[in-house]
């Protein structure tokens, strides 16, 4: 007999469980102790050979790979805890259990240490989604009342015994499944090899009740409802537990509960990522299956499934209670007391600034548009290639809009919220961020000034009040990016280089590093391929600090580390990298719509981050403050990342300088993006000032700390304080300075104006108070133009799209009218449908910050004599009306030898699709569709007709009888197969990042 | 390795300085090279080389029918290098039910001038006016008024939000003034008119809201609503629309001065901070006027510097400070510091010191009262001239430009005016036909000077082209019989 005890409790009890193992009456026990290396196993009587060294506490699966390599034979094997105090009969009634029941596994009757007449567990049950059915209640007597019952589906592996030749059919336990749930795991395929399990009853153990871990409850609960069932019980329980999740999110979210929030999804993530080792346990048990499944299904318990959601509930106000306990605890020490302070400063902030935004509803300004009708035409933007921006683009499909498509469409009851949420989710992001960053500083108080410094940076605040999607992304992924490109570059504490790793930072090999690195730098490309350059400029800034740190080892592994991650990153968004390298390059597309201009920012401006409305004039030099003190204080890796730090933010700086300046002679996004690698180099100097005053001045000087250095310190904590003004005012209207009101209501008469036909609108206005995406409408100033259908801006406007020569007519025709060249544009417009130019001065109505289109151009369109302006519109636009428009989609008679006259024509067709259009079309007539594409394709009673181009800006087909009409965007092969590389590249990361997991996580 | 703290602690600030002083010393040299602002390429008048989009030209303050005030003739000289469709609608007047407008097309063939009177296009009498499209650009279109005396001044080539014109009068018993609004847009417009004398700023009730409908042209006649005025300065805003204002300006030589004659001009569509007259003279029985007026709320102050031709004396400059919303009106003819320095023919630049902007114009009158009569009865003055003209100054110097140059019959003394507004610079100018590139004669040009050619010189001419080596202002003024008309050449656009 071998027994094999896994501690869990560092160890404490190992000797106490030891010496009732000695004191067994089962003679002949073979006793090894299988815990990880750091694990304190001195004790008295352990020959040290006989301890088995495994990578995870009380991990079983872990403990069984250790038996099996020390090959230690037996034809049984308990398993137990350190944490147990087995009856000096236990395992010989629990042998004498398992010959009278003949079952491989057997376990025992678990009572309470402290209270021994309180049952803890007798067996337990399985229900037909994984669940366990406790046969105890809480604080049941022990009256033996359940002594009589000694079949079990599941037993307790607090203390159990095994047969070894299951344990050698089975594989052992599930190497992914650690601890929780790993009894319901092993016993339910025990049952499906048709091995049976009892419960010894009159062998008693004394163990309390395990701490509950809902997190990886839930996720070891799908691996063995996916890992276990056949394939058509599978069927029937993975829509279930979808649908339970759902309900479960969206009672978490209902009802405030993050954690659990973060439970749901991250089981099911976490699941996802471990398919291919599902895959190979699901084989493993399809060729040990000895009862059928539908069979096992049988055994196991029904259970009302919404059981499972109180199940939950209680579940996780048990562990909140410990974790209560865990946190009163951590609030002894004073620095986790410092780090909990801010944590509830942060959240009560978060909530005050954003109060009206979370009670209300969020403006639709600048990036943060509403929802498109049919969240489903974002997944078809993508699967098409698709683009309806200006007068339509090919090929693109901007990954984003299938994540936006996805997302809205499984959330759609509650889109609206989720749409808030993806947008203020921004700042709360970049502050754990930053708090991951900092982890490995190990000083709390150091971790504190990294999260502050970094949210006292106005940048994120001036961001959300225009809008600035893309900046809020940058900011929001920034410190998620330079983690793990830190963790690249191996520099101490987050590494060997230069000092000692903190034992927070796992060791992940360079591929595993990238793949992720490259996984955020794609998320963060949803809002901006421009994120880019900002992680060149991090590497750039971390070379230089760390040339200067004269640490210069780990830096080849960041550039092959960041070119991996580019690869990933292209990976992602492929389509749309294609659409982009293969026209004329359009730096538009990556850079915005910006022109190259000098925005009269001063490099003073930057420097005290004054670009927006939250900015402070000097407040922000502040941050500079606080950095000091780690160039004059710091020693080893707090000077090293102290030199790092300022050189990112002196590359930042260096960025926003130039772009802003329009010395890079491409468009760039807003000052406030280019600023995050700055506000991030500050951040990191900061912190690395704070952790070089604890641990160079403070700790070094334990008696007294010399005056001079106790006032620059103190000089840098208040200049951080002082930082932090803009934010605090920021938060003060409750909705972080965006406007009250947004266009909506100014442009919402073009909902109203679609009785005569589709149309288009022209769109033009300074970029940042355009309510989406363009292109530059000329190379100086900040004009940009975009087109719609017929409709106000949506998100599905919010992606760049790079330039083609149709969009590029538009901008052709504005510049015929600003120069003077036609005083009929309109004419020129209604051959692309443009029924309506709205030129665009602020992003909200009724707000003084308006930036005027030039008047120039007003007047310019003010004197097209077949245009006339719209009265009555708000302030915020001025609006032409084509009076010479043509619809996009008009069908008119064909008059032998004589030109299409559109003007004759009537709208036919309505829209069946993404891209399609159907209905009924009469003889003896022309079909005319403003779209330039050869893609497009009529079809009539199902025969795709002829297409004939209208000067290259749209298309028209003859149709000579009364025919059912279907048009539609054909999509090309090579986008298609573009698509299919894409999904392929998608599966290809995921399968590679959960193989490394996996190895990882058995310590291959 | 340890890292050594001093590199940084010099680097890094050293950084951050470096690139505070070189963003002011780039600032500095942006803040300079901005002042120049780019006007709207055509709220002057400017001909758009050919093959270049649609130019639309903007003719207006003429009439139609045999008894008009000033019947007017749309001229159109193609000097584009093939031939050109112009598509003329005519617009009738707003005082009776409005006519359609009248669509027509006419051939310009290359090198040719064509010309059409609107009596051709519109019969009925009444203030009428006309957009000429030419498809292809390229050519220089003009309009004549015929009544009291005769004028020829270039088309607009675009509408605007506002309009100032300094210079007219309704001085009784013989001034009338007449301010001619001109709507081609499928929408009514709504303007206020606001008004300078020397009797200060005025509004008419008639003025404020004044509805221009839709396609038509308005008349308002100013010599009824304010009276007496010796010189009166309009400005034009708009309150929604575009529009565009000439002003016909007649004497029928019944008051005590004996002005007689038409003059007729489109408005300026923006105020600027410099303008270039290429041409003022001085000479018996000759009134030059030079009006400035300032259409803004501040004061301004004004600059009138004179360059004279060869041989005469320095003349210092005139400086006026003028209110917002008035108007200031020199008589260089009885200026004594011209008179003192010998001046007889001098170009003048008008430049707004403190940088608010205005508007001036040349008001010229021949006054047959004030010759003197020993020299009519010693023979010195065969006979003495009348006529009337005026016009803005230019904002547009240019190294191109078109001149129609044929001169009215019994033309004596009509005359074209190169003048160079450069400082340093020596300009050549070609006098060229636009047509077959046939050199006429040429001009040297001194930095701040004007050369003078007499068009009776150049018999067969019509339409021709200045071509410089240096940007320009080009003047021309046509003597006939009975009139005087003075005009600017129009800027030929890049």
């Amino acid at each position: 007999m071998l027994v094999v005890v896994a501690p869990t409790s560092g160890g404490a009890d190992l000797a106490g469980v030891l010496g009732d193992l000695a004191g067994q009456d089962h003679q002949n026990l073979i006793i090894r102790v299988a815990a990880p290396a750091d694990l304190d196993t001195a004790v008295d009587g352990l020959d040290p050979e006989h301890v088995l060294p495994i990578r995870r506490a009380g991990c079983y699966a872990d403990a069984f790979d250790a038996v099996v390599a020390s090959k230690t034979l037996a034809s049984s094997v308990v398993f137990c805890r350190d944490d147990v105090e087995p009856a000096p009969d236990a395992i010989s009634a629990m042998l004498a259990c398992g010959e009278k029941h003949d079952a491989a596994i057997v376990g025992c009757k678990v009572v309470e240490r402290t209270r021994p007449d309180r049952l803890v567990s007798v067996g337990l049950g399985i229900d037909k989604l994984g669940g366990t059915m406790h046969r105890v209640d809480i604080d049941e007597l022990d009256q033996g009342q359940h002594d009589s019952v000694s079949d079990a589906l599941a037993a307790d592996f607090s203390f159990f015994l095994v047969d070894a030749e299951l344990l050698a059919s089975l594989d052992g336990f599930d190497r992914h499944i650690d601890r929780v749930g790993d009894d319901v795991d092993f016993c339910w395929r025990a049952h499906a090899v048709g091995a049976k399990i009892a419960v010894a009853a009159d062998a008693a153990v004394l163990h309390d009740p395990p701490r509950l871990d809902t997190r990886r409850r839930m996720r070891h609960q799908l691996r063995s409802v996916f890992g276990t069932y056949g394939v058509a019980n599978l069927l029937l329980a993975v829509p279930l537990l979808l649908v339970l999740s759902l309900a479960e999110l969206a009672g978490a979210i209902l009802t405030a509960r993050p954690r659990r929030l973060r439970n749901i999804v991250g089981a099911w993530t976490w699941n996802i990522a471990r398919l291919p080792s599902l895959f190979e346990r699901r084989a493993r048990i399809h060729r040990a299956r000895a009862v059928a499944d539908v069979r096992l299904r049988y055994k196991l318990l029904d259970r009302d499934p919404a059981w499972r959601l109180f199940d939950y509930t209680r579940h996780d106000a048990d562990e909140e209670r410990n974790r209560g306990q865990e946190f009163v605890d951590a609030l002894r020490s004073a620095s986790t007391r410092a780090g909990v302070a801010m944590w509830l400063v942060l959240l009560v902030a978060f909530v005050f600034g954003s109060r009206l935004i979370l009670t209300g509803d969020l403006p639709a300004v600048g990036q943060f548009q509403p929802l498109p009708d049919q969240p489903g035409h974002l997944i078809a933007q993508w699967w098409t290639g698709y683009s309806k921006a200006g007068l339509g683009v090919e090929s693109v499909g901007p990954t984003g809009a299938l994540g936006a498509g996805l997302l809205f469409t499984v959330l759609s009851p509650i889109a609206e919220a989720t749409r808030v949420a993806l947008f203020v989710s921004m700042m709360p992001l970049a502050a754990i961020g930053a708090w991951k960053l900092s982890r490995p500083l190990g000083r709390t108080h150091a971790r504190v000034a990294l999260v502050i410094a970094y949210l006292a940076a106005p940048i994120s605040y001036d961001a959300f009040a225009g809008g600035d999607w893309a900046a809020l992304a940058v900011y929001a992924g920034a410190p998620w990016m330079l983690w793990r490109m830190v963790r690249l570059l191996r520099a101490a504490p987050y590494g060997y280089v230069g000092g000692t790793k903190h034992p927070s930072v796992p060791n992940q090999p360079l591929l595993y590093q990238s793949l992720i690195l490259g996984v955020v730098i794609g998320l963060v490309a949803v809002a901006t391929p421009f994120v880019v350059f900002v992680v060149l400029a991090l590497v750039c800034g971390l070379a230089v600090g760390s040339f200067f740190a004269l640490q210069m080892r780990g830096i080849p592994r960041v550039l092959i580390g960041v070119a991996i991650a580019g690869g990933v990153a292209v990976l992602i968004h492929l389509p749309w990298v294609v659409a982009l390298l293969e026209r004329p390059l359009d730096w538009n597309a990556v850079g915005g719509s910006t022109p190259a201009t000098d925005s009269g920012v001063s490099f003073a401006d930057l420097l005290q981050f004054d670009t927006g409305p939250a900015g402070l004039r000097y407040v922000s030099l502040g941050l500079f403050v606080a950095g000091i003190p780690g160039l004059i204080f710091g020693r080893g890796w707090r000077l090293a990342w102290a030199s790092r730090g300022w050189f990112i933010a002196v590359t930042g700086f260096a960025m926003a300088w130039v772009a802003e300046r329009g010395w890079f002679e491409a468009s760039m996004p807003n000052a406030e993006l280019l600023l995050v690698p700055a506000a991030l180099g500050l951040a990191v100097a900061a912190a690395a000032s704070v952790a070089a005053y604890e641990i160079d001045v403070v700790d070094a000087h334990p008696r007294k700390v010399p005056a001079r250095k106790a006032v620059v310190g103190l000089i840098g904590i208040a200049a951080l304080a002082v930082a932090t003004l803009p934010g605090v005012a920021a938060a003060f209207d409750g909705r972080w300075n965006i406007p009250k009101n947004d266009l909506e209501t100014a442009v919402g008469f073009v909902a109203l104006d679609q009785s005569d036909g589709p149309f288009r609108i022209l769109w033009i206005g300074d970029d940042s108070v355009m309510p989406l995406r363009g292109w530059p409408l000329d190379d100086e100033g900040s004009l940009t133009f975009a087109a719609t259908d017929g409709r106000a801006p949506t998100l599905a406007d919010q992606w760049l799209v790079p330039e083609n020569d149709e969009a590029g007519t538009l901008r052709e025709i504005v510049e015929l009218a600003s120069s003077g060249r036609s005083a009929r544009i309109g004419s020129d417009l209604a051959a692309v449908g443009v029924k309506y130019i709205i030129l665009v001065e602020a992003n909200a109505t009724f707000v003084s910050d308006r930036i005027d289109v030039p008047e120039s151009l007003v007047r310019a369109l003010g004197r097209q004599l077949d245009l006339r302006v719209v009265d009555g519109t708000n302030s915020a636009i001025t609006v032409f009306e084509n009076q010479v428009w043509v619809p996009t989609r008009v069908l008119t008679p064909s008059v032998e030898g004589e030109a299409t006259d559109l003007t004759l024509g009537r709208t036919q067709l309505q829209p069946s699709g993404y891209a399609e259009f159907s209905g009924r079309l009469q003889g003896d007539s022309t079909f005319f569709l403003s779209a330039a594409s050869d893609r497009w394709t009529l079809e009539l009673d199902g025969e795709v007709q002829e297409r004939s181009s209208v000067d290259g800006l749209a298309s028209q087909w003859q149709v000579a009888q009364d025919s059912d009409a279907v048009v539609r965007y054909e999509t090309p092969g090579r986008y298609r197969a573009l698509t299919l590389i894409q999904l392929a590249g998608w599966v290809v990361i995921i399968i590679s990042i959960a193989g490394w997991r996996s190895r990882m996580e058995r310590g291959v | 390795m340890t890292p050594s703290r001093w590199p940084l602690l010099l680097l890094i600030p050293a950084a951050f300085i470096a690139g505070l002083a070189l963003d002011e010393r780039e600032r500095d040299d942006v803040d300079a090279s901005a002042e120049s602002v780019e006007a709207d390429p055509i709220q002057t008048p400017v001909v758009l080389p050919g093959g270049t989009g649609t130019q639309v030209w903007y003719c207006s303050g003429m009439t139609s029918g045999v008894e008009g005030a000033a019947q007017g003739a749309i001229i159109l000289s193609n000097v584009a290098d093939s031939d050109r469709t112009a598509v003329i609608t005519a617009y009738s007047s707003s005082d009776t039910p409005a006519d359609a407008p009248v669509v027509s097309q006419i051939e310009i063939p290359v090198g040719s001038r064509v010309d059409f009177t609107m009596t051709q296009l519109i019969d009925r009498p009444g203030f009428t006016a006309a957009t000429i499209e030419i498809e292809g650009a390229g050519v220089l279109v003009e309009r004549s008024m015929v009544g009291l005396g005769l004028d020829r001044q270039p088309c607009a080539t675009s509408t605007s939000t506002s309009w100032v014109d300094p210079a007219g009068s309704t001085l009784s018993p013989d001034g009338r003034e007449v301010l001619v609004l001109f709507n081609p847009f499928a929408a009514d417009a709504v303007v206020d008119l606001r008004f300078a004398t020397e009797f200060g700023e005025r509004i008419t009730t008639e003025g404020e809201g004044l509805v221009v409908r839709a396609q038509s042209v308005t008349r308002f006649e100013l010599t009824e609503r304010i009276t007496e005025a010796e010189i009166v300065s309009t400005s034009l805003t708009v309150r929604s629309g575009q529009v565009v204002l000439d002003r016909l300006q007649t004497f029928d030589g019944t008051g005590d001065l004996g002005r007689e004659g038409l003059s007729s001009g489109t408005a300026a569509a923006q105020p600027s901070d410099i303008w270039y007259f290429p041409h003022f003279r001085l000479d018996e029985g000759r009134q030059e006027l030079l009006v400035i007026h300032n259409p803004s709320t501040e004061r301004a102050e004004v600059d009138i510097e004179i360059y004279a031709q060869a041989g005469a004396g320095v003349v210092i400059p005139f400086e006026r400070s003028i209110l917002g919303g008035q108007r200031e009106v020199i008589d260089l003819s009885q200026a004594p510091r011209l008179q003192e320095a010998g001046v007889t023919d001098f170009s003048a630049i008008v430049v707004a010191a403190n940088g608010v902007e205005v508007v001036p114009a040349r008001f010229l009158s021949m006054l047959p009262a004030l010759v003197d009569a020993t020299e009519l009865e010693s023979g010195d003055i065969v006979e003495p001239s009348i006529g009337l003209g005026s016009h803005i100054g230019s904002i547009n110097p240019a190294p191109r430009h078109l001149v129609d140059i044929r001169k009215p019959t019994g033309s004596d003394g009509s005359q074209l005016i190169v003048f160079n507004p450069s400082v340093d610079s020596i300009v050549t100018a070609e006098l060229v036909l636009p047509a077959s590139d046939a050199r006429l004669t040429s001009l040297e040009v001194a930095p701040r000077g004007f050369a003078i050619l007499l068009l009776d010189d150049l018999e067969d001419a019509s339409t021709i082209e200045v071509q410089a080596s240096g940007d320009v202002v080009v003047g021309r003024e046509l003597a006939g019989l009975t009139s005087r008309s003075v005009a600017l050449g129009v800027p030929l656009a890049e």
